[in-house]
């Protein structure tokens, strides 16, 4: 089994990582931006508290599958913002597929996809 | 000063993480603590409430800060998260025990047995009681900076003068040993019959014996502290700047 398998042991965690490496296909992004276009694209159903998110976003750099980069941005001074590495990329494609599969799965033993 | 400078220093005590990673997760909060408020206010909350909600949103859960730990830990750090507090307690005074027994097994022996020590007189034993103190100090701060990563500087500062000041304590001992030998070798010299230069080489070499050995375990002792306090006084430094830069 690779580490992208969504199960329902690692649903949470998959569901978090999802959910991050998506927001960063669009481009690098801040934390806080992160949990406000996680919000957003939701529309307020998967709504992170920022706290939460640092231990995510720090085990995905650990795996190397983003890249955490500081940048002084002028009178702001000093930013942190993330973007996908092209490990990440190909660990995202494969978690998609992973879900696509997952969600179908689960959409037929509960009897979804006649609903 | 910062409006988010409180909760920064309170959540920085909360932060069981080594540096400098936790100087940067500090960093990340409070940009993005920044970057909220200024989002928060831009949607029309007063400043007191964006600010309030902005701490509400960043703040570290206990889970979260488990995790960051857990992120962040070394293998070493990694085997101690898996005891529990008192385990950890129980086995922490086992190794401290260990590593003292096998250095006094193995130099202790060395050191009483050699003539240095035999030389020096019975102050010695007072100046290796004291070289003692320094090593189990020294030891378990040692094991606390580098081995369990703890890098709370208030913790780690706190026992850590006892290294100098038994170090100092140990070069008082081998000068005032010196000056007790004197006098008890002047007393010797005056009831016995034998040439006074009989006396002054004895004293001369329990003399020089009992200088060579309280200076140079002096000597390390102020070496160990050296190096300790100087990383100690990193770690609080690098906190303080952070907390200046933020500001």
């Amino acid at each position: 089994m690779s580490k992208a398998d969504v199960t329902t042991q690692n649903l949470t965690r998959a569901c978090n990582e999802a959910l991050i490496l998506s927001a960063l296909a669009d481009g690098s992004r801040h934390g806080y931006q992160l949990a406000l276009d996680m919000a957003e694209r939701s529309q307020g159903y998967f709504g992170f508290k920022h706290g939460t998110l640092y231990p995510i976003l720090h085990k995905l750099e650990k795996d190397g599958l983003i890249e955490g980069v500081w940048s002084e941005e002028g009178p702001r001074g000093k930013r942190k913002s993330y973007a996908l590495t092209a490990r990440g990329r190909r660990y995202a494609q494969e978690q998609r597929a992973s879900w696509s599969a997952f969600l179908g799965h689960f959409a037929r033993a509960v009897g979804l996809e006649n609903a | 000063m910062n409006r988010f400078n409180d909760t920064l220093r309170r959540t920085s005590d909360r932060l069981d993480l080594p540096q400098p990673a936790r100087c940067h997760v500090l960093l990340e909060i409070a940009a993005d603590m920044e970057d909220l408020f200024a989002a928060l206010q831009a949607r029309g909350l007063d400043e007191e409430s964006a600010r309030r909600q902005a701490i509400e949103d960043t703040d570290l859960s206990e889970e979260s800060l488990r995790e960051l730990t857990r992120v962040h830990a070394g293998p070493v750090r990694r085997v101690l998260d898996r005891l529990s507090d008192r385990a950890l307690q129980r086995w922490e005074r086992i190794l401290l025990v260990a590593v003292v027994a096998l250095t006094l097994y193995a130099a202790g022996g060395w050191a009483v047995g050699g003539q240095l020590f035999r030389d020096s007189g019975p102050v010695a034993w007072p100046v290796l009681a004291a070289a003692l103190g320094v090593f189990v100090t020294a030891a378990s701060k040692f094991y606390q900076l580098f081995l369990k990563q703890d890098h709370a500087w208030r913790r780690l500062h706190r026992g850590l003068g006892s290294v100098l000041g038994l170090s100092v304590l140990i070069m008082f001992l081998g000068f005032a040993g010196t000056w007790l030998e004197v006098f008890r070798l002047a007393g010797e010299a005056a009831g016995s019959d034998q040439h006074v230069m009989f006396f002054m080489m004895r004293w001369a070499l329990r003399s020089t014996a009992l200088l060579q050995l309280s200076l140079g375990l002096a000597l390390l002792g102020g070496l160990a502290w050296f190096g300790l306090a100087g990383k100690v006084n990193r770690i609080a430094r690098d906190e303080a700047a952070l907390l200046l830069e933020t500001s």
